[in-house]
């Protein structure tokens, strides 16, 4: 190859890896290496488990049995809930309904595609998580192909039980309330969101762990955890769960726990077809109804003028939207969850603070701030979505433009950091720390987490923006996105040493003593972030919406 | 073919389509015009079967659209105002798949798809997914689609919007032809005034949900004392 050719052909590569399908690819690829390591992670922890319980056959087959019940009631809360909140787009809220209505096709055959894609898009959960503690128990147990077999004809069988279920429930509430489709995710978020937490928290309440952690004799925490696993007994995954542990105990794969699960499943999966065939096709029609159904407001931004009435209208424009609306309420249900967890959780280490409350408490502040913000995001650069329309629309108006930018910024972020200083302020009042409230570090500390976030991954989104010459590739490209990312986790960085540091002076009484260091470096650094994020904006926003 | 027999629609308190009651014979090309929100595309989703109606009855060859869908599905051609189906289908495996739906046997399907590419010529366009076609093209699609089963009763609501000239004077002539053999009939809901003015037989016109005229050109003429165009007779009905 002469290096001309050879010239070409990394221009050709280096241009690929810039390109939609490239970015694609690289997603893809990501998450099933992600994927593949946290299964072979679950296989490796399952086997190594099993292989330290050697010693004591009746205790293994006690942990066993607790832990594949654990497992699967965790999997099949994940599944329905994965369910409940896809039923409705799926059946209901289909853009290709308002012209699929039109055609000469059964009911049934729409259902039947449907339901087969739904069984698909849910699968993943179960056999990413179900799969490998089977494959390790099978493995450990010397089973033969047919354990296998069986188990997956099991595993599927339990998903069909699972999506027939949650489908059973949205027919029903269909045809009973009239529901809209927003209403109805709302309604099935909640309950998704309660079953999950149920599913998570319910077994292991405070007194059977103090039990468990009690029990000094094998045979003490054998009965103790006994005690735990007859908690899933009415969850239909032990039905599964039983069926896998069969083997160990001495029993066939083939019993009375699968044939259970062979007569539920079929039951339910004819039922669910029998509502559907009543149901289904009017479902359709009036979620396409609900969408002409009109409501009367009030005009109330014809009271301001001037930029008042322009960021106004961006808050309005996220509260008037029902989704979003929705979806705040689902927030605020999420805090009361949040706040009565952490007021009732129980003291384990009978030290005056728990050791491991605030680093439960730090971790799932930062995932929501994050998930909040990456929201949020979508708002103020929003590239394919619907908003994008708007963005444009207000360009063409005599604004001016760094201005309309800010309205967009503050307006879309005020409301998060209020609900996130809220969530601060609740969860330091339920952990009953009363010096709490009189430091400024506390209001501080959360503003300054979130500009960070905030400013950190609005540059990883505009940087590429000024460099590139396809602005689609700000989002949807490798540089754009290792851009975002390592704006991500500089944010992540700095958000933790402030958190961190905060924590310690609130928890420990130790303000004043690192103030001049770690809050001094934040702010600093808050500045650098916002003389850059100013240069960026200003060239990049223009650029960003009109392309 | 079709006959609406005192049909209302409401959704919630508002009040879409009121007492509306008329018939379209076979051969007739039949205009529904009105203005924005005036009931007219409600009126055409309830006869696709999208909506049912609120009160009333609305019969396709004899048959309830509310009590027997499957037979009045398989003959009515639907082309929605918003031709935004199946993103990541190809033009030509929509079109299959709605032969499919159908009914159409393959061989037959494909004759016939290879017949509506010569009238609609689409070139490279035809391997393309249909989310990255232009508007025209995605209405092109429905109306070839429409074309492909050719039902007996025809629904198009816009039917050349985003059209090219030349393909809006294709398609207005295929619709035309659509029911010359006094066998098939079509609705068409449109604001373009002159190609209603150019194609229909009759006119259905509507405000505020209520059909405020059901003639033809020479009787809307005589019933205005307007002796202009279509447009200047449904300005001076309306603005009455």
């Amino acid at each position: 190859m002469n290096p001309f050719s050879l010239f070409k052909t990394i221009s050709r590569g280096n241009s690929y890896w810039r390109t939609k399908n490239a970015a694609t690819l690289i997603i893809i690829s990501c998450f099933g290496l992600l994927a593949l390591m946290i299964a072979f992670g679950e296989y490796t922890g399952f086997r190594y488990f099993l292989k330290t319980l050697q010693e004591s056959p009746e205790f293994k087959t006690v942990v066993i049995s607790y832990s594949l019940h654990s497992l699967y009631a965790v999997i099949f809360a994940l599944m329905i809930a994965s369910c409940l909140i896809l039923s409705p787009i799926l059946f209901l809220k289909n853009n290709q309904d308002n012209f699929l209505l039109s055609l000469p096709i059964k009911t049934t055959s729409t259902f039947t595609a449907r339901l087969i894609s739904q069984i698909a898009m849910i699968s993943w959960t179960a056999i990413l998580f179900g799969l490998p503690a089977t494959l390790a128990i099978g493995i450990d147990t010397h089973q033969s192909i047919i354990f296998y077999l069986l188990a997956l004809i099991f595993l599927i069988l339990t998903i069909i039980l699972t999506v027939s279920l949650s489908n059973i429930l949205l027919f029903l509430i269909v045809a009973l309330t009239r529901s809209t489709t927003t209403k109805l995710i709302s309604l099935f978020s909640l309950l998704s969101v309660g079953l999950i937490l149920y599913a998570l928290i319910s077994t292991v309440t405070p007194h059977n762990l103090e039990t468990l952690l009690a029990g000094q004799t094998t045979n003490q925490n054998t009965e103790a955890l006994k005690d735990l696993t007859k908690q899933f007994q009415y969850w239909p995954s032990t039905l599964y769960a039983e069926s896998i542990i069969s083997p160990i105990i001495g029993k066939s794969l083939i019993n009375l726990n699968s044939l259970y699960l062979i007569l539920i499943t079929s039951l339910a999966l004819i039922i669910q077809f029998f509502i559907a065939k009543l149901t289904y096709r009017r479902s359709q029609q009036m979620t396409q109804e609900n969408n002409e159904k009109t409501s009367h407001k009030k005009a109330t931004l014809s009271k301001m003028n001037g930029y008042r009435l322009y960021f106004f209208k961006e808050l309005f424009l996220i509260f008037r939207e029902k989704s979003d609306r929705n979806q705040f309420f689902l927030f605020v249900f999420l805090f009361m969850i949040y706040v009565g967890f952490i007021s009732n959780s129980p003291n384990l280490t009978s030290e005056p603070d728990p050791i491991w409350t605030p680093r439960i408490i730090f971790f799932i502040l930062t995932t929501i701030s994050y998930f909040t913000v990456l929201l949020a995001l979508r708002f103020t650069f929003p590239f394919g979505s619907t908003e994008k329309h708007k963005n444009w629309f207000d360009l063409t108006l005599p604004l001016v433009r760094c201005r309309s930018f800010c309205a967009h910024i503050v307006s879309t972020f005020l409301p998060i950091a209020i609900i996130i200083e809220t969530i601060i302020l609740l969860t330091a009042r339920a952990l009953h720390y009363s010096s709490a409230f009189t430091t400024p570090l506390l209001l501080i500390t959360p503003i300054l987490c979130l500009t960070n976030i905030v400013l950190a991954s609005s540059l990883g989104v505009m940087m590429p923006v000024k460099h590139n010459t396809s602005p689609e590739s700000m989002s949807t490209t490798p540089s754009g996105l290792l851009a975002f990312l390592v704006c991500l986790t500089y944010s992540t960085a700095i958000t933790s040493i402030i958190w961190l540091e905060a924590k310690n002076m609130i928890i420990n009484g130790q303000i004043g003593i690192n103030i001049g260091s770690y809050y001094s470096i934040a702010i600093l650094l808050s500045l650098l972030l916002i003389i850059l994020f100013w240069y960026y904006g200003k060239k990049s926003y223009k650029k960003l919406n009109l392309n | 073919m079709l006959q609406f027999k005192k049909v209302n629609k409401k959704f919630g308190s508002l009040t879409a389509v009121k007492d509306l009651s008329f018939h379209i014979k076979k051969g007739e090309i039949v205009g529904l015009i009105g203005q924005n929100g005036s009931g007219k595309t409600t009126t055409i989703k309830m006869i696709a079967g999208l909506y049912t109606p609120t009160k009333g009855q609305i019969l396709v060859k004899e048959h309830d659209v509310a009590i027997d869908s499957e037979f009045t599905r398989a003959v009515i051609g639907y082309i929605p105002d918003e031709p935004a189906v199946y993103g990541k289908l190809t033009g030509d495996e929509f079109l299959n798949f709605i032969g499919e739906a159908f009914q159409i046997p393959k061989e037959e399907r494909q004759a016939k798809i290879n017949e509506l590419h010569q009238i609609f010529p689409m070139g490279e366009q035809a391997n393309g997914y249909f989310e990255d076609y232009s508007r025209g093209t995605r209405q092109k699609y429905m109306i070839m689609a429409a074309l492909l089963h050719h039902s007996p009763l025809l629904l198009i609501d816009e039917p050349i919007v985003g059209l090219d000239p030349g393909s809006a004077e294709t398609a207005i002539n295929l619709f035309s032809d659509y029911v010359k053999d006094n066998e098939h009939s079509v609705l068409i809901c449109t604001h373009t005034l002159s190609v209603a003015e150019k194609i229909c037989h009759r006119f259905l016109v509507m405000h505020e949900g209520i059909l405020i005229a059901d003639n033809t050109l020479k009787e809307l003429r005589q019933k205005t004392g307007v002796n202009g165009s279509l447009e200047e007779i449904y300005l001076k009905l309306t603005t009455s």
